[in-house]
């Protein structure tokens, strides 16, 4: 394939995560007519040793893809988990609507044969040396390396709060693990059965998924309205800003949504420490230190790059993005290592820490890898687009998609993103999984 | 709008996966029951059950026009828009006609002469 035709597969796929899935929904018969029939480019024969680190939906994602776009490269992806874990659907375990069995999957159906999978955690990233250390001690050489290391969840800073208490004592969190997730429908029930006082925190800074905060305590008041329950809870929502969404006018919608379900708005609070006995949560606000009583908090905890990355020179080291991946936000190419790439996750740019955003950027951080084994200048280009099915109550949804320049970029300009919908709610219950097990193959 | 044909037939792939199983079952009882059909003739109960196949798919149609809302999780309340209601068009209309394709060659298949 020319390399006109590997930008035209690029600009394709990358708009259309939600997209490929409604199509899948609504008739794909329909626009299979299209003659944008996307053909596999032949494999560009190389040579080189390229280390992906992570194997979430990022780098597993980038390993189908090399694996196919490339031939003689020595493809390695480092991970210690066996486990898949389909991250978009903790959300919809944490509030009853799913099983847990719903989203662990296996990463061993998804990496290519011919990929090497070293199942370790890197400590330590010498792109100086182009060298990574792993656990065991043993140290990677590599030609090129694909950051694709996620997140953590940093629980420590919050006082008194740890990964353990979630799924007891009122205490809930949708970011965790699956087991947790499931803790915190029990305690989400709980509350909604006997009322009491609810608080739905987020956290300040870069978080993934940032309307999983929203979606929990919309579906939590719906639930609520659901049993007849609504007048026996109060419902507050804490923000650490002054905004509840990147989105301008999904912000609106929200700021007079909130208030018209009766879920008070409390702007600068930052969830500081949390007492789970006596359950009292404190608050840092711009009048100090507020603490406040609580039957069900959802806690959001800060995150961060892993100590791999946020510890070594590939990260920003000042500004915004300080001790995320040094990316530039466009080609995704590290500004000071031009043999390093970054995707998902753990890179430090703008907005969009979901798998609709690892959609659009595999493709272009492939393409430009495989521009810079040519010896040419990277040329595909990443928009920013992250999308968010907003969840506003069981069997209703928002189909937000945005841009790095907040402008909404729907993939159907019939489905009004401003609008709650049934279709949107349909995709995120049925189709979205399929869409990502295909993105994972580097099918879309 | 622009899409890879590809890349839709791998997103309907991966949501049919778990079941490819049981639709390949069905598959080939559905064929087993067409060749048969074919073999019975009859040209005059043929298109009687034909009938009677499309009335079990109009039947179908409207219970699935007042079920797939709920179960999506969802209620009739919740279809909000035109799309919404188009789809719940469309896929009762597909349900439908599978049933009655379903149902065509086993009816002919057990029916007498």
């Amino acid at each position: 394939m020319s390399n006109k035709n590997q930008t035209d597969t690029v600009d394709l796929n990358r708009r259309q995560f939600m997209g490929i899935a409604a199509v899948g929904a609504l008739g794909a018969g329909f626009f299979g007519l299209s003659p944008f029939t996307q053909a596999e480019a032949k494999p560009l024969a190389t040579n080189a040793k390229i280390v992906i680190i992570g194997a979430g939906a990022a780098g597993i994602s980038l390993a189908n893809r090399l694996a196919r776009g490339t031939s003689g490269a020595q493809i390695q992806i480092i991970d210690s988990r066996e486990r898949h874990l389909y991250q978009p659907g903790l959300t919809l375990i944490a509030t009853g609507s799913w099983q847990r069995s719903s989203v662990v999957d296996s990463n061993a159906r998804y990496i290519p044969k011919s990929v090497e999978w070293i199942k370790s955690d890197v400590t330590q990233v010498i792109p100086e040396l182009n060298q990574v250390t792993l656990v065991s001690g043993q140290t990677l050489n590599y030609d090129y390396l694909l950051v694709a290391s996620g997140l953590e969840l940093a629980f420590d800073q919050i006082e008194g709060m740890t990964p353990d208490l979630i799924g007891q004592n009122g205490i809930g969190c949708v970011y965790d693990t699956p087991e947790n997730a499931e803790g915190t429908w029990r305690e989400i029930n709980q509350f909604v059965q006997n009322g009491g006082s609810g608080i739905f925190t987020r956290a300040p800074g870069a978080i993934k998924c940032a309307g999983a905060p929203l979606k929990v305590a919309m579906l939590t008041e719906h639930l609520l309205r659901e049993q007849g329950n609504r007048d026996a809870a109060n419902m507050s929502y804490t923000s650490p800003g002054t905004g509840l969404f990147s989105q301008p006018d999904v912000d609106q919608f929200l700021k007079t949504s909130f208030p018209e379900r009766e879920i008070d708005l409390h702007w600068q609070h930052r969830l500081v420490a949390i007492d789970a006995d006596l359950k009292v949560a404190s608050f840092a606000t711009p009048d100090g230190v507020v603490k406040r009583d609580y039957d069900f908090i959802h806690v959001v905890p800060p995150m961060r790059a892993v100590k791999a990355v946020r510890e070594s020179t590939l990260a920003w080291q000042d500004g915004d993005f300080s001790g995320w991946l040094e990316v530039d936000r466009h080609t995704l190419q590290h500004q000071r290592f031009s043999n390093v790439f970054g995707v998902g996750d753990c890179v430090g740019t703008p907005i969009g820490k979901t798998a609709a955003t690892v959609k659009a950027q595999v493709p272009v951080a492939v393409q430009n890898l495989l521009r810079v084994l040519e010896g040419r200048v990277p040329d595909a280009r990443f928009n920013g687009y992250t999308s968010c099915p907003l969840i506003t109550e069981r069997g209703q949804a928002m189909l937000v998609e945005f841009d790095y320049d907040l402008n909404m970029v729907p993939s159907f300009g019939f489905i009004n993103p401003l609008k709650e919908q049934w279709v949107p709610w349909i995709m995120k219950d049925k189709m979205l999984r399929g869409a990502y097990n295909a993105m994972l193959r580097g099918r879309i | 709008m622009s899409f890879s044909l590809i890349g839709i037939f791998a997103v309907i792939l991966e949501v049919v996966r778990p079941y490819l199983g049981l639709i390949g079952l069905l598959a080939i009882i559905e064929l087993g029951l067409v060749i048969l059909a074919f073999r019975k003739g009859n040209k005059q109960q043929c298109s009687l059950n034909l009938k009677r196949a499309i009335g079990v798919g109009i039947v179908a149609f409207v219970v699935l026009l007042l079920i797939v809302p709920m179960l999506t999780g969802a209620r009739h309340s919740n279809l909000a828009s035109v799309i919404d209601y188009l789809a719940l068009f469309g896929v009762s209309l597909g349900g439908a006609i599978a049933v009655a394709l379903v149902i065509w060659p086993l009816l002919h298949v057990v029916t007498t002469d």
